[in-house]
């Protein structure tokens, strides 16, 4: 297995009176990771904490194999991460393409390798048309485009997203996640995105760290985190009502918990159970055209985790 | 959901470099944006440049008008009377340059504030900050960006003009005597127009650094100089002691370039090392408060 690229041991972040993280332990793998939480869970502390922007109360950070609480490994961390803030960021004044320049040159890069990028990777997330317009005549999705750009300027390996669809429209939700998703999964960046849409982080990521009230609460991939809730069969009847009638007759003798859903039924059984549902078909004279197990929905994992964490 | 056309993403090839001057992109990105305005460049600029051609035409004027006096002065009482002329030429000219620094000091003071207000609040208050410190960049690179685009627009109005009519004095002297006999006005200018502008520039800076806005930054920078000014009149006035007008940067820098260029004060009689640890404290004062701003926007503890 992969080293992780993000470690967090005991990581403690205090605002006076305030916990905003609380000994946090956790190692971040390789690929696109979604931090999900609530708002007010930490998240958006958790990155500035892995940027070296925040100074830890107790607990150690290690990101891309530095220590961003040190001044040297500060200016490491930032040398291979892209940071993509939450908020309103860009320099009035400026231009796309003087902006991605001007960054690109603070992270290392000559004047002329950081004017060729900049032209590069305002290409690639939709900018080109844009790029010589003042940043006031930017509109949000524009923005939050040009602050994904800079954050890839020195193409690092690293990515820190906090909320990338923040404020956008359907349209421009879509286009960012695809973006999102390209880099991750197609280009091989190591993206952490921090949001608290999981229908982003679903489309985004692979592995999923779940916090809430500064605590960790569930980690691990998306496919095993939905995978780990299922406990229901969804079947569907060949045949009509009267198939059906009978098939759930059999079901109701047989002691097995059901519920209508439109053409389909919801049956609570084990999947390693799924046989007997055969029988009960054949004897009821129909057949079954469907058997699933029901996946539950990463909203499902995320609500049931936050739901024990309350009664907690 | 149908997915939206991407453009290819391409790799970086070349490499990144740990920069010893990573403050010049800041400066340089400074200077672009605040150039763009050009209506205060104009008003704040226009007196200095029409007075530095006023000057520099001055200056040539007196040395050319000598030039032709002395084809026609022989002999050795000629030879005398031209040499008093030039020297009394070379010392008017260098009158006029010392008073012209000296003067010029309130537009450096104006286009500093002017251009240097908004240089870390409104990186604040637009969360720029998030970005410079998102790179591998120190306080001390982040501080000389800022601090070099106040000093610029500082510079534009009270150095670069002495040094332009020294220049034009250099030039137009008969063989280089401005420079052979008063060279070290060139540097007194310099080292007086860096004084002044690092005092300036430091001031604003901190101004910047505590205010939420521009405007806010603005008349603090305003307010701190003509307040103590006010104080240091009268103060100075009421107990009838000169060494209080100290208390005013202004007329602490104008006693430092009196002191600079051995020019005889005639108002008031501030004590040099008064003057010296005037500008001396509100410089350090002025640099420690923003130290200890920078060190919280870059990493809050």
């Amino acid at each position: 297995m992969s080293s992780p690229v993000i470690t967090l041991l005991g990581l403690t972040k205090h605002y006076g009176a305030v916990r905003a993280l609380s000994g946090l332990d956790l190692e971040v793998r390789p690929g696109p990771v979604g931090l999900l939480g609530p708002n007010g869970a930490g998240k958006s502390t958790l990155i500035k904490l892995l940027l070296g922007q925040l100074a830890p109360t107790a607990g150690q950070a290690r990101i891309v194999g530095q220590d961003p609480s040190t001044a040297r490994g500060r200016l490491d961390v930032r040398r291979n991460v892209g940071y993509m803030p939450e908020g309103e960021c860009l320099i009035p004044g400026m231009n796309g393409v003087d902006l991605v320049t001007t960054l690109g040159r603070t992270a290392g890069m000559t004047k002329r390798d950081a004017m060729t990028r900049s032209h590069e990777v305002l290409d690639y997330v939709g900018l080109e048309e844009q790029r010589y317009r003042g940043l006031e005549e930017y509109s949000t999705g524009m923005k939050q485009r040009l602050k994904l750009a800079q954050a890839l300027v020195h193409d690092p390996p690293l990515l820190l997203l906090d909320e990338p669809t923040n404020g956008l429209d359907p349209h421009g939700r879509r286009h960012m996640l695809d973006l999102v998703a390209d880099l991750g999964f197609q280009q091989g960046k190591n993206v952490l995105i921090c949001s608290h849409l999981l229908p982003d982080i679903e489309a985004t990521c692979r592995d999923v760290v779940v916090i809430h009230r500064g605590r960790l609460l569930k980690t691990g991939s998306i496919e095993e985190l939905t995978r780990r809730e299922e406990g229901r069969l969804v079947a569907r009847v060949a045949g009509g009502a009267q198939e059906r009638a009978r098939f759930e007759a059999e079901l109701a003798a047989g002691g097995i918990v059901f519920e209508n859903e439109g053409l389909d039924l919801k049956i609570q059984l084990e999947p390693e159970e799924g046989d007997r549902l055969f029988g009960l078909a054949r004897d009821a004279g129909t057949a079954l055209t469907l058997l699933k197990p029901e996946l539950s929905t990463l909203e499902d994992a995320f609500l049931g985790a936050l739901i024990g964490e309350d009664v907690a | 959901m149908a997915s939206t056309h991407l453009e290819l993403y391409r790799r970086f090839t070349g490499k990144l470099r740990p920069r010893r001057m990573a403050f010049w992109p800041i400066l340089t990105s400074g200077l672009r944006v605040l150039t763009k305005r050009k209506f205060p460049l104009l008003v704040l600029y226009a007196i200095p440049a029409i007075a530095t051609i006023v000057f520099s035409f001055f200056v040539y004027g007196k040395f050319a008008a000598e030039e032709q006096l002395a084809p026609s002065l022989d002999g050795g009482f000629g030879l005398t009377r031209m040499l008093a002329k030039q020297a009394m030429n070379m010392l008017e000219v260098k009158n006029q340059i010392i008073e012209f620094n000296i003067q010029m000091r309130l537009f450096a003071l104006l286009a500093a504030a002017w251009f240097g207000s908004g240089l870390l609040c409104e990186d604040r208050r637009v969360g720029a900050h998030q970005l410079w410190f998102a790179r591998p960049l120190t306080k001390l690179d982040y501080f000389l960006g800022k601090f070099l685009t106040a000093a610029f627009f500082g510079a534009c109005a009270v150095l670069v003009p002495g040094l332009v009519i020294c220049l034009v004095a250099s030039f137009s002297s008969p063989n280089w005597s401005f420079l052979r006999e008063e060279g070290d006005v060139v540097l007194k200018t310099l080292a007086y127009g860096v004084i002044w502008v690092t005092l300036v520039a430091s001031v604003t800076l901190c101004a910047s650094s505590l205010a939420p806005r521009r405007g806010f930054a603005m008349m603090g920078t305003f307010g701190f100089f003509v307040a103590l000014d006010a104080l240091a009149k009268v103060l100075g006035s009421v107990r009838d002691e000169p060494d209080l007008f100290a208390l005013s940067p202004l007329m602490a820098v104008r006693q430092i370039g009196y002191v600079l260029f051995d020019k005889e004060s005639t108002w008031p009689g501030i004590t040099p090392w008064l003057a010296w640890t005037t500008v001396g404290v509100v410089t350090v004062g002025s640099l420690l408060v923003v130290a200890w701003r920078l060190r919280r926007l870059e990493v809050v503890r």
